[in-house]
């Protein structure tokens, strides 16, 4: 079995950079992809998750670069997207440290889908898409009209956000199978 | 951004003349579909077969605008859709909510 292959990038947070960005990071997976992996199928989740994580981090962190952290290994993709920007905050939660880890906080709740932040420590919280029956009565007038996080956690098999207060450092990780 | 390419009697044919959609202009594809419908007040198709990069702000723009149309009795229906595009449309499951099809004769047939 191969070694896992790791690299960090340091890339600027800003509209005109994501394109190049996604494109830049999405040939260095590829190219480590194991021989058994459908590249086309997983391409394309890769890319939407690139595209959201960076999407993201211009939106909300508040910060002139971001890092990603890449590891690819024979059995998942691991990515970690850093920064030293704006706290996130999932919902009405303010702190993490007043919740006991398996709540859950309702995001965002349309004729499609419940996105949730579950806590998993007084760090960490990851997030949790629930996809609704096709019998749910279709209210297209609540349709939300923010997709981020949903297209990021429906890509990948795990998605979390944790804060180091110490450092004040967000990460956003996103696990792959492959 | 936007160009009307044929008028039928229900609905506009538009071309969105753009090859990323992202959050750098989904404000102004939203300002634009909205003024060209308040002012014919008909359904509106858009051919997005240009598009070869979009985000989840663009998505929220054109979902913003399906959602005004409907409630104007209108549609908004998406046209030629890559095929990374399509599947983005069948992970969200926006595909459920918008009438897509392949090209204008679709439409017009």
């Amino acid at each position: 079995m191969a070694e896992p292959v790791s690299k960090q990038f340091l890339l600027p947070n800003s509209r005109q950079s994501i394109k190049s960005s996604v494109e830049e990071l999405l040939d260095f997976i590829v190219k480590q992809l194991p021989d058994h992996v459908n590249k086309e199928a997983i391409s394309f989740k890769i890319e939407v998750i690139l595209i959201e994580l960076l999407t993201n981090g211009i939106k909300h962190a508040g910060t002139k670069e971001t890092f990603l952290d890449i590891t690819v290994s024979e059995k998942n993709i691991h990515i970690d997207k850093k920064d030293f920007g704006n706290r996130y905050q999932p919902g009405n939660i303010t702190s993490l440290l007043i919740y006991d880890p398996g709540y859950r906080e309702l995001l965002t709740k349309d004729g499609l889908h419940s996105m949730y932040a579950v806590v998993e420590s007084d760090t960490q919280i990851k997030f949790v898409c629930e996809e609704m029956d096709d019998d749910t009565p279709l209210d297209v007038g609540n349709l939300m009209e923010h997709f981020g996080l949903l297209i990021i956690t429906k890509a990948s098999d795990s998605f979390t956000y944790e804060y180091d207060i110490a450092k004040g450092l967000n990460t956003f990780s996103v696990f792959i199978e492959l | 951004m936007i160009k009307v390419y044929k008028e039928l009697d229900d609905i506009l044919l538009v071309k969105l003349d753009i090859k990323e959609a992202s959050l750098e202009n989904g404000d102004a594809f939203k300002a634009e579909v909205i003024k060209l419908f308040e002012k014919q007040q008909k359904s509106i198709a858009i051919d997005m077969s240009s598009v070869e990069y979009i985000d989840s702000s663009f998505l929220g723009s054109i979902v913003s605008v399906f959602k005004h149309l409907i409630s104007f009795k209108s549609e908004l229906v998406l046209v030629g859709l890559s095929k990374d595009i399509t599947n983005l449309f069948a992970l969200t499951r926006l595909d459920k909510v918008f009438k897509i099809y392949n090209n204008f004769d679709e439409i017009s047939k």
